[in-house]
């Protein structure tokens, strides 16, 4: 869609996509200013050079089955917004795109959103090609994505499943016949966004989001990140191998072993990744392996370590299924993380199995139904998702997530230990706490009690507080999923492209 | 001179078939001159509107745009662009041909910035809700269908072959297309298509021709008519441009991702 500017600014086309901008527009304006003014800046965009504009705009109704422990929201509207603008000249060796979102939120500040997924310039030569700017990049072979895909920081708070947020970065890419050789250095580090304490899906616990602790192992942010991948097909193959260094994307908790003012924030490695993918096609079939190898990592507890996770399942298209037009594409992999019990690894041994069924008709009709399952711990996410467009450039959609985890006891004598003189048998026996961080503890402790008394309210109410977050963080190794098992839901969303 | 006579005899009957050609050589014969006769187009760019018709009559129209190169041995790339409806604006395909092994296929998904590899074997499913098949749309090779040339007639005025074309593949959805071929030209003006079950399923014609280079006739629009669902698509193709010097930088993973 193109814009005008004649008098103000005229859209000369879709006029009801446009009274529909205009109004939520104006929704922005009221709720916050500053909201609006990339909007602005965009038509001012458009006037001067006339790219071409795309947008969407969509409303999302959600209901949860609960209340969960830290909100009692039970419905939630959150409207969105992200436009792309796009240039090219040089017969299309250069290029420009910018492309914001924007969310709004009933409840949840966290998901009061600004993002620029996109701000950058392409240069394409014969054998070459460099993106300079704020970018998305996606790695892997996985629908399900996540086992190698390390460029982009995601926020779960926006999408369940991950919102790439835009990543500054130089990237040169090189086309051969040896394959395709893409460089990255990447500048910037983001903090993922985590549920805040009016977020749903939440957490059971509150995570102070504007606290964070990057690379505790050597104190300090390196700033920039490096990374590499190259891909090259032969035959019915076709693989990349790719390499990172620099900050993980993915978060961790911890403690921020302040025993005055106890919270949990958000922690960050640096590590070395090395990224596999492959994937044969055969006879129809379409064949997946992915995996990582991490290190630096700090694997809650056990210190600077390594790891490993990875993927392998296959893609398969039955065509004319039902007698008529439909297709079922299946696609079924196992998913393994060496991690024990990282916050990021929520899943260890688990099979992820999703059937789309595809109408083939003039709406586009398409109905998927996936699951994650873990294999040991009997513990599942079942969701649906069906889609539909209703008119010419509208768009609804369902999507339902099932959490399927039951709250396994915790034993009595660990939420009775509460006295002074337990602390340490408790801290050492509760994982989340490095060997060098207890020191750090007890120093504070030490503090406390010499300046209040060991008997005071102050060290009363450290002790309590502690316990809190020990009852709360402490994920069973067999029930991570428990955390989310108040937190099923269906969402409809309806959207309008423009 | 007896020799002489038994030698000549001999090389009749070594040489007949030649002269007396069977309906099947017949049919490949023309497959094959039709070919030969569109070798050279080099590379071409164009656009497409797919008007979808259910059977109440209501139409849902779709767009895009392709560009192709003809490589030289069967080994032609060629990339789709998805327009319209605006919800899949920017989904692209990308397929590199190959004469003796299957085709590539990669799928660009705007939503994920994703570049996806597909499989997939359903060729008989349909294109984009359209009632043509992703087989009517690959631009199959000769060597996939066996022939046999029908009859001569006359089509609008034209002298025509009828022939048919018979899918080697299990996986296709037809077991038989019958086919009008002009006699000069080439062209095609109309092929009926025949499903597993050896019933006429769907009608296509082929009209608008326009002559290209001065060589390449190319038609304006491909109506496709399903006779056991009554639905119809209208394929409406513009803005040929041959021969423009497209790169293979224009046919990579990497311009999947940038194309427009």
């Amino acid at each position: 869609m193109r814009f005008r500017y004649d008098f103000g600014f005229v859209a000369t086309s879709s006029f009801w996509g446009y009274q529909v901008y205009l109004a939520i527009l104006n929704v922005i304006k009221k709720q916050k200013l500053l909201f609006c003014l990339p909007f602005f800046f965009m038509h001012t965009l458009s006037y001067a050079f006339g790219g071409d504009w795309s947008s969407e705009v969509g409303l999302e109704g959600t209901v949860f089955a609960e209340e969960s422990e830290t909100s009692d929201t039970r419905s939630n509207f959150s409207l969105f917004i992200s436009t792309e603008y796009y240039e090219d000249w040089n017969d299309g060796d250069d290029s420009f795109i910018f492309s914001p979102r924007f969310r709004l939120d009933q409840n949840d500040s966290e998901r009061n959103t600004f993002d620029v997924s996109e701000l950058a310039w392409v240069h394409v030569e014969d054998t070459w090609e460099i993106r300079t700017g704020i970018r998305e990049v996606s790695w892997g072979v996985s629908l399900m994505g996540g086992v190698v895909d390390v460029v982009n920081q995601t926020s779960i708070v926006e999408d369940f499943f991950g919102a790439k947020l835009g990543q500054p970065m130089i990237n040169l890419s090189l086309v051969q016949d040896w394959g395709i050789l893409d460089l990255f250095v990447l500048t910037g580090f983001r903090k993922a966004s985590l549920p805040g304490p009016d977020s749903r899906p939440g957490l059971p616990f509150e995570l102070n989001t504007d606290e964070s602790k990057i690379s505790l192992q050597n104190e300090e942010i390196i700033g920039l990140d490096y990374a590499a991948r190259w891909q090259h097909s032969w035959e019915s193959f076709e693989w990349a191998l790719s390499y990172f260094y620099g900050t993980s994307r993915e978060a961790d908790i911890d403690f921020n072993y302040n025993v005055a003012d106890p919270g949990i924030v958000s922690t960050y490695d640096n590590i070395n990744q090395l990224g596999v993918e492959l994937i044969y096609i055969w006879n129809g079939y379409s064949f997946k392996y992915e995996s990582k190898t991490v290190k630096g990592a700090n694997n809650r507890g056990a210190g600077i370590g390594m790891y490993t996770a990875g993927l392998i399942g296959f893609e398969y298209t039955w065509g004319s299924v039902f007698g008529g037009n439909y297709d079922i594409m299946w696609d079924v992999s196992y998913m393994h993380d060496d991690r024990k019990s990282s916050f990021s690894a929520i899943m260890e041994k688990d099979i992820f199995a999703l059937g789309v069924l595809n109408f083939n008709d003039e709406f586009d009709t398409r109905i998927s139904f996936g699951s994650i399952w873990d294999v040991e711990d009997d513990e599942g996410i079942f969701l649906i998702n069906a889609e539909r467009r209703i008119a010419e450039s509208w768009k609804a959609t369902m999507f339902a997530v099932y959490f399927y985890a039951e709250q396994k006891e915790t034993p009595p004598e660990v939420i009775e230990q509460q006295s002074a003189a337990e602390l340490d048998r408790l801290l050492r026996g509760f994982e989340l706490f490095g060997d060098s961080e207890l020191e750090k503890i007890i120093d504070s402790f030490g503090t406390l009690i010499v300046e209040h008394g060991i008997f005071s309210d102050e060290v009363g109410d450290a002790i309590d507080n502690l316990q809190t977050i020990v009852d709360n963080v402490t994920f069973r190794e067999d029930n991570k999923l428990a955390v989310l098992k108040d937190e099923s839901f269906i969402r409809i969303i309806l959207t309008h492209y423009f | 001179m007896v020799k002489k006579l038994i030698v000549g005899i001999l090389a009749l009957i070594l040489v007949a078939p030649v002269f007396a050609e069977t309906a099947e050589e017949k049919g490949l014969r023309i497959a094959q001159e039709g070919e030969h006769l569109d070798d050279g187009w080099v590379d071409s760019t164009s656009k497409m509107e797919m008007i979808l018709i259910n059977k109440n009559g209501k139409e849902t129209v779709r767009k895009m745009h392709s560009s192709a190169t003809e490589g030289s041995n069967d080994d032609g790339k060629m990339l789709m662009v998805f327009d319209s409806p605006r919800d899949q604006k920017g989904t692209a395909l990308l397929t590199h041909s190959h004469p003796d092994k299957d085709n590539e296929q990669w799928l660009y998904l705007p939503a994920l910035k994703k570049v996806k590899k597909i499989a997939s074997k359903s060729k008989s499913g349909p294109f984009l809700g359209s009632e043509f098949s992703f087989e009517d749309i690959g631009g199959g090779k000769i060597e996939d269908y066996d022939y046999k040339w029908l009859r001569d007639e006359e089509f609008n005025g034209r002298k025509v072959w009828v022939m048919e074309a018979y899918p080697k593949d299990k996986y296709s959805g037809y077991t038989k297309v019958v086919s009008w071929t002009d006699q000069e030209d080439h062209r095609i003006y109309k092929a009926e298509f025949w499903d597993r079950k050896k019933s006429h399923l769907k009608t296509m014609t082929l009209t608008g021709y326009e002559k290209y280079l001065d060589k390449f006739w190319r038609p304006g629009e491909l109506h496709m008519v399903n006779h056991q669902t009554r639905k119809e698509t209208k394929m409406q193709i513009s803005d040929n441009v041959f021969n423009q010097g497209l790169k293979d930088k224009d046919f990579t993973k990497n311009s999947l991702k940038r194309a427009r």
